[in-house]
């Protein structure tokens, strides 16, 4: 036999992003995902259609909130258990890669999508309903939140892969209503900062504390994900 | 060095068992892995494709853990039972991709699919996306992905599964060239004249556990030492009855609804003189066969649970 060489990590993460977005750009998911990226815009349009009506941003953005909460577990959670839960995992995890880099692939292959969706539609939504172009900073917090869903979802999704995608939208959903109770349990919701770095209020944390508070409960998730994944069997 | 050594292995899903303190050693060849459904050869093919860890006792693959040492895998081509796979994607996609996994530089991965499909002929698809595939192309496309980067050992689990039987034949020849070619291979099924077509070398196991392994004709011909039933449906049943029960190799006749049930120690001549009594006695047959020339036959037996007159 020719030995071929072990692939390296990274290879073999970049080999499984590959693999995942093309099997995304043949599917359902990214149409299906476009078109609910677009009901903020179509609010926005009707918004406009209906004429000035004060300022609307908070219903804008909570609009925005629901998309972002149901966007990133359709692409993550859904691969991930899918690929469990319909056994092709095991083509995966019979050859000679390390069992992480199939979540971090598709993780790093689906993310994005979802951030730029985010984004385009955020963008779209304030450009047609308020007439004015969002902040860079709301933006910026819409897209760090996709990714902070999308490590949520995979952590879920390895838990829980039949439920993956259901059980990540009861959790955002469950986290939109975390971000309204006033004590420090809030930290703890996505949502809430997500709203209070697009829209900072007096008292409220800062953009520095909100990005710390996002990044540790995406490593959080993260962790969880990949100390399963470890000896999880298929 | 075995290729597979399995020593006091163990393996439960909770409260159920897989595979019960199985001690096997594999050298080489072609093994077919005999058992019915839920007998355990799945969960000893995922443990040995490193995708389950037991639960006790040791399984190794060329001397590594399959589950922890991910280099070891490199020399494993494995075909799961399941017939789920990327179906968006190409059957000469779906090869590189897993080629290209199993280590094997990108630069080589395509001529290697390609060659790899070209193997179990289906370059005239492989451009085809799998979700419009058959069975049997499915499963050659599996092959395909187990054979692409050159394994040391293939384990091939049920890989005749919902085959027509002309795809059936071929893939059989497939399979026997792989093993003309030197690998090890090891092939489940729980239906013994697909394994039969592939090797004589069997392991036998059930509930867990292996009840017997070695030559399969060693297995069978113990079998035939026990009374063997033959069932004969046909329009005259009494004239057949009658025209064999003279013979020194019927034991038994049972009359049965629209015919009659044989008992003999020798099947093979108790076939030639069925075939002599219906020619001699116009006899139309519309069935013939044996309950017992089946691997639930062999279970019986080994379990001491039947075969007994």
């Amino acid at each position: 036999m020719t030995a071929p060489d072990i692939p390296m990590s990274t290879r073999a993460v970049r080999e499984i992003a590959g693999l995942t977005l093309r099997r995304v750009s043949r599917g359902r998911t990214l149409w299906v995902a476009s078109i609910i990226a677009l009901v903020p815009v179509a609010f926005g349009a009707l918004l406009r259609a209906i004429g000035p009506r004060g300022n609307l941003t908070d219903e804008l953005l909570a609009f925005q909130l629901l998309v972002l909460a149901v966007l990133p577990p359709m692409f993550i959670a859904s691969a991930i258990g899918e690929e469990i839960e319909d056994r092709t995992i095991t083509y995966l995890w019979s050859r000679p890669i390390p069992r992480w880099a199939v979540v971090v692939g598709k993780l790093l292959a689906l993310a994005p999508i979802s951030m730029v969706l985010i984004a385009v539609s955020w963008h779209l939504a304030c450009t047609l309903g308020l007439q004015a172009v969002p902040s860079t900073r709301s933006h910026l917090a819409l897209v760090a939140a996709a990714a902070v869903i999308s490590a949520i979802a995979t952590g879920i999704a390895v838990l829980v892969p039949r439920h993956g995608m259901a059980l990540t939208i009861g959790y955002m959903l469950l986290d939109f209503f975390l971000g309204f109770i006033p004590a420090s349990i809030q930290n703890l919701s996505v949502l809430h900062h997500v709203n209070s770095i697009s829209f900072p209020k007096p008292g409220g944390p800062d953009a520095v504390t909100a990005c710390a508070w996002l990044a540790g409960v995406a490593i959080a998730w993260l962790a969880a994900a990949l100390g399963r994944i470890r000896n999880l069997e298929a | 060095m075995s290729v597979v050594a399995a020593l006091g292995c163990s393996k439960w899903y909770g409260h159920v068992l897989g595979v019960s303190d199985i001690s096997w050693r594999l050298r080489g060849g072609i093994v077919g892995l005999l058992g019915p459904n839920g007998a355990g050869k799945s969960t000893l093919m995922k443990m040995m494709a490193g995708l389950l860890r037991p639960s006790r006792g040791s399984l190794t693959v060329f001397g590594q853990n399959p589950f922890d040492d991910v280099a070891v895998r490199r020399r494993i081509g494995y075909a799961p039972e399941h017939e789920k796979t990327w179906d968006e994607l190409t059957a000469l996609e779906l090869v590189t991709a897993m080629t290209r996994l199993a280590g094997v530089p990108p630069a080589r991965a395509r001529a290697a699919a390609e060659a790899a499909i070209e193997q179990m002929g289906m370059t005239g698809a492989m451009h085809r996306r799998v979700r419009g595939f058959s069975k049997g192309m499915r499963q050659r496309t599996k092959l395909a992905t187990v054979i692409a980067h050159d394994p040391d050992l293939l384990l091939l689990d049920e890989p005749l599964t919902g085959v027509d039987p002309m795809a059936r034949i071929d893939i059989v020849d497939r399979i026997r060239a792989l093993g003309e070619r030197g690998k090890t291979i090891v092939v489940s099924s729980h239906v013994l004249y697909e394994i039969e077509a592939l090797t004589s070398e069997i392991v036998v196991i059930y509930r867990g556990q292996v009840l017997a392994e070695g030559n399969i004709y060693e297995i069978r011909r113990l079998i035939d030492r026990h009374p063997h039933r033959i069932r004969i449906e046909c329009d005259r049943p009494r004239a057949v009855a009658v025209a064999l029960s003279a013979s020194e190799h019927v034991s038994r006749i049972v009359f049965e609804r629209g015919g009659l049930l044989l008992e003999t120690r020798d099947p093979d001549r108790c076939y030639d003189e069925i075939a002599a009594a219906v020619i001699a006695g116009g006899v139309t047959v519309t069935e013939l066969g044996s309950p017992d020339n089946n691997l639930g036959a062999v279970f019986d037996y080994l379990t001491g649970g039947g075969g007994r007159p």
